[in-house]
């Protein structure tokens, strides 16, 4: 069997992940303003498509663990190695992807989304301190 | 209102049907009244209020007592039939114990006996006395006056026959059980009354009093009109935008469909539904068929008249229809279906078509044949349709012009210029006592210091030092705004703060608050304070901030959501830091909590509805992390107060 890591399926894997996860926002959306224009059955329609969306994405994710983590390319499965890839890519978005789109939105004019931006490593940076914390106290239950 | 039950079924020991097990209840409360927070405690009153009604739906109740005790009890009295005292058949016990004691032991799971049945599907005595420490029940009933008492839902002595009596009615005096309602707190007046006095619209002729001896105040909730009245009481402080309600009513079958609806001045739509006198918070199938109505009735009016702009493809949004309007929607119906969390979502699909269609033509004739008023709603819905569209070309190019931070001064002007007709109505903090009292703390001026009210909006806070300082001046963009303030500061200048209008060193003082968030490039407006201030000088500003990292984000969401010219929001360290890098010294912060209605202060032109909407889901549903750190409380009425960390700084011009 060819090796799947490095393939243009698996790209194209990771494409889909990013589609399937953003229609699912999408659609959530859609049914919420369905919902409140009183259009209750396109809503069910919208809710319903969010809901195989996630399904589908789900199903891209069980091909796409197997290589790992979508995100930060370490190995994922057990706890203590989802820990490590998730403490890693939210220290990634605090320290260097966030900071440098707030810098990004500032210069193009954009202030309020500069402001959001700046929340937003701020708030990953705190997501990071805990799963730092979770990962520690899972490392002494352990005793590795 | 006159008892008019028919004879013809009767409602006596053989009507009740028993099921087993009351220990479950308080096992698992919630399951049954929803929860053991507040909302359930009050649960309790609404269930023995709504059985009392059932008794007035079937015709044999006129008046329904509330008597809230000092010792935290409550009691439920009516004048119907009487709960049936005789022994059940088969069983051998009084009926009256029966219905106690049993769960699910009511008459409402015989269709019959209540054909349109408000309670909680039978189940609400027993419920009631088994989540009650102590509960004591009386019945008048043929001749007899009987009573007998309660524990947590086990029967503590027999019927006790009291004697001969000519009365008739139930009462039902319960102590709620602390040990369940642990987080509860006390039953409130206030959210009594808002539902008993909903119910006593509703049951036109109904009389229910309320007598809350812990403050010694009494109430009597008594009236005619129905839904029609409903809605013009809800209506008291809007301004109409025609006079008298719209009103439908309409019956197919078991199924009665009455609603009134008004359009008002406000933004917010207020839209009450209920089923079976059952109060619907999160609407469901009726409400929606009522909405798909209302937009097609109002789209296809305007079609007709050639009033939509066919070239671009105009259409009134369900959304525009509903912006200020008030609306009373009553259901009567057999088996109706309760879905969502709360069991507050009326699930019956049936229903929707049914209300679309009675609503959609009903409401179609209603506008042929009343043109003045019907030119009144499809113009505010159409102009609410346009002032969205404005809105959003409007926030596109305050964007791109962002980069210049004075080009969005006329979008400041529109918005606060609207906003001035009821400034102080739009929020509590305006005006918020304790909040101005502590900016005043905030300086130490002599009769002779001259105070800046910087963006002074109606001159509030400037005139929160009125008795210290010797002269205040105000500084507004807007018009409006100046002609407000001009009447409680000495003198107030148009102008902007990017560009103050004063020469350096004119000012022994400076204040602002809730300003600086609106502002791209806060770092120009600080140092033109700072410019304008003497050396040593005071600057005090006021800002609301979030509590900490995990309610940030959410926190932004919210305001920006409120109103699109939000444009920054600060950690509190770094809200100091940026006043420190402005040149500014001897930073004090006072810090104070401040409660506020958002139902208020999101009811405004800048809001739209979809943001309403989206600001309440992001309060319910508010991840845990949020809650941690940030109070805020949805009341048992579903109106949502948020606490406000406003954080009051004072500093010196180093």
């Amino acid at each position: 069997m060819p090796e799947l890591k490095g393939s243009r399926t698996y790209d194209h894997l990771l494409q889909v992940l990013a589609k399937e996860a953003i229609a699912a926002r999408r659609f959530d959306f859609f049914a919420k303003v369905a919902n409140l224009e009183g259009f209750a059955e396109v809503a069910e329609l919208f809710t319903q498509a969010s809901e195989s969306e996630v399904g589908f994405a789900d199903g891209h994710m069980d091909f796409i663990r197997q290589v790992g983590d979508p995100e930060s390319n370490r190995p994922i499965g057990e706890t203590t190695r989802n820990l490590t890839a998730a403490l890693s890519s939210e220290t990634e978005d605090a320290e260097l992807v966030y900071p440098e789109m707030e810098r990004t939105a500032a210069a193009e004019g954009f202030p309020e989304i500069a402001t959001w931006f700046h929340i937003m490593s701020l708030s990953k940076a705190r997501r990071a301190e805990v799963l730092a914390a979770a990962h520690a106290a899972l490392e002494e239950q352990t005793g590795k | 209102m006159t008892a008019t039950g028919s004879e013809s079924s009767p409602y006596n020991a053989s009507s009740i049907v028993v099921l087993p097990g009351l220990e479950a209840v308080r096992q698992r409360p919630a399951l049954y009244i929803g929860s053991t927070s507040s909302e359930g405690l009050h649960h309790l009153v609404y269930e023995l209020v709504e059985n009392a009604i059932d008794e007035s739906l079937a015709g044999y109740c006129n008046v329904i007592a509330v008597t809230l005790f000092k010792d935290g009890s409550c009691a439920v009295e009516d004048d119907g039939r009487g709960i049936p005292i005789d022994p059940v058949p088969d069983d051998g016990r009084p009926a009256c114990e029966v219905v106690m004691t049993t769960l699910h032991a009511g008459a409402k799971f015989r269709k019959e006996v209540y054909a349109v049945s408000g309670g909680l599907h039978g189940v609400g005595l027993s419920c009631v006395n088994a989540l009650s420490e102590k509960l004591t029940l009386e019945v008048w009933r043929d001749g007899q006056h009987a009573r007998q008492r309660y524990s947590k839902g086990k029967v503590i002595s027999e019927l006790e026959h009291l004697g001969a009596s000519d009365r008739r009615g139930t009462r039902i005096h319960f102590q709620p059980d602390p040990s369940i309602f642990v987080d509860a707190g006390h039953l409130q007046s206030s959210v009594l009354q808002q539902r008993l006095e909903q119910l006593a619209f509703l049951h036109s002729g109904i009389h229910i009093r309320v007598d809350d001896q812990r403050a010694g105040k009494q109430y009597d909730y008594n009236y005619s009109g129905g839904v029609t009245a409903f809605v013009k009481h809800l209506n008291r402080d809007r301004i109409p935008l025609h006079n008298e309600p719209v009103y439908f009513r309409h019956a197919i079958g078991e199924t009665e469909i009455e609603a009134a609806l008004q359009w008002t001045m406000a933004y917010a739509e207020d839209l009450s539904s209920f089923v079976n006198s059952i109060h619907t918070s999160h609407g469901g199938t009726h409400v929606d068929g009522l909405k798909t109505a209302l937009t097609r009735a109002v789209n296809s009016y305007a079609e007709d008249r050639d009033l939509l702009n066919a070239e671009n493809g105009e259409k009134i949004s369900g959304l525009d229809v509903l912006e200020g309007l008030t609306c009373v929607l009553s259901v009567r119906m057999a088996e109706p279906h309760f879905g969502g969390q709360i069991k507050a979502e009326l699930t019956n699909p049936e229903l929707y078509n049914v209300v679309a269609d009675v609503i959609s033509n009903g409401f179609a004739k209603y506008l042929e044949s009343e043109p003045k008023i019907a030119n009144v709603i499809v113009g505010k819905a159409l102009e609410s349709t346009r002032a969205r569209a404005a809105a959003r070309r409007a926030s596109e190019r305050a964007a791109y012009q962002a980069v210049d931070p004075t080009a969005s001064e006329p979008i400041y002007k529109k918005q606060f210029g609207i906003r001035s007709s009821n400034w102080h109505e739009s929020c509590t903090w305006l005006t918020d006592e304790e909040l101005l009292a502590t900016h005043a703390s905030m300086l130490d001026p002599n009769e002779d210091t001259h105070l800046l009210d910087v963006c002074c909006g109606s001159g509030v806070v400037g005139a929160s030092f009125r008795e210290r300082v010797g002269k205040i001046t105000g500084l507004d963009l807007t018009p409006e705004m100046r002609a407000l303030a001009s009447t409680r500061l000495d003198e107030v200048i148009a102008g902007n703060v990017y560009n103050l209008p004063f020469e350096e060193n004119t000012f022994d003082a400076v204040c602002t608050r809730e300003v600086l968030h609106l502002l791209p490039e806060p770092q120009r407006p600080l140092a033109q304070i700072r410019r304008v201030l003497k050396p040593g000088g005071t600057f005090v500003v006021g800002q609301i901030l979030p509590f900490g990292e995990a309610d940030s984000a959410w926190m932004f969401r919210v305001f920006k959501k409120k109103q699109p010219l939000v444009f920054n929001q600060w950690l509190e360290h770094e809200y100091r830091e940026m006043l420190e890098q402005a040149g500014f010294v001897d930073i004090q912060m006072k810090e104070i909590l401040v409660w506020e209605s958002i139902d208020l202060w999101i009811d405004t032109w800048e809001t739209t509805s979809l943001h309403r909407h989206e600001i309440r889901d992001l309060f319910y549903n508010a991840p845990e992390e949020v809650r941690a750190i940030h109070p805020f409380e949805v009341l048992p009425n579903g109106e949502i107060r948020d606490c406000w960390r406003w954080c009051i700084y004072s500093m010196k011009k180093g």
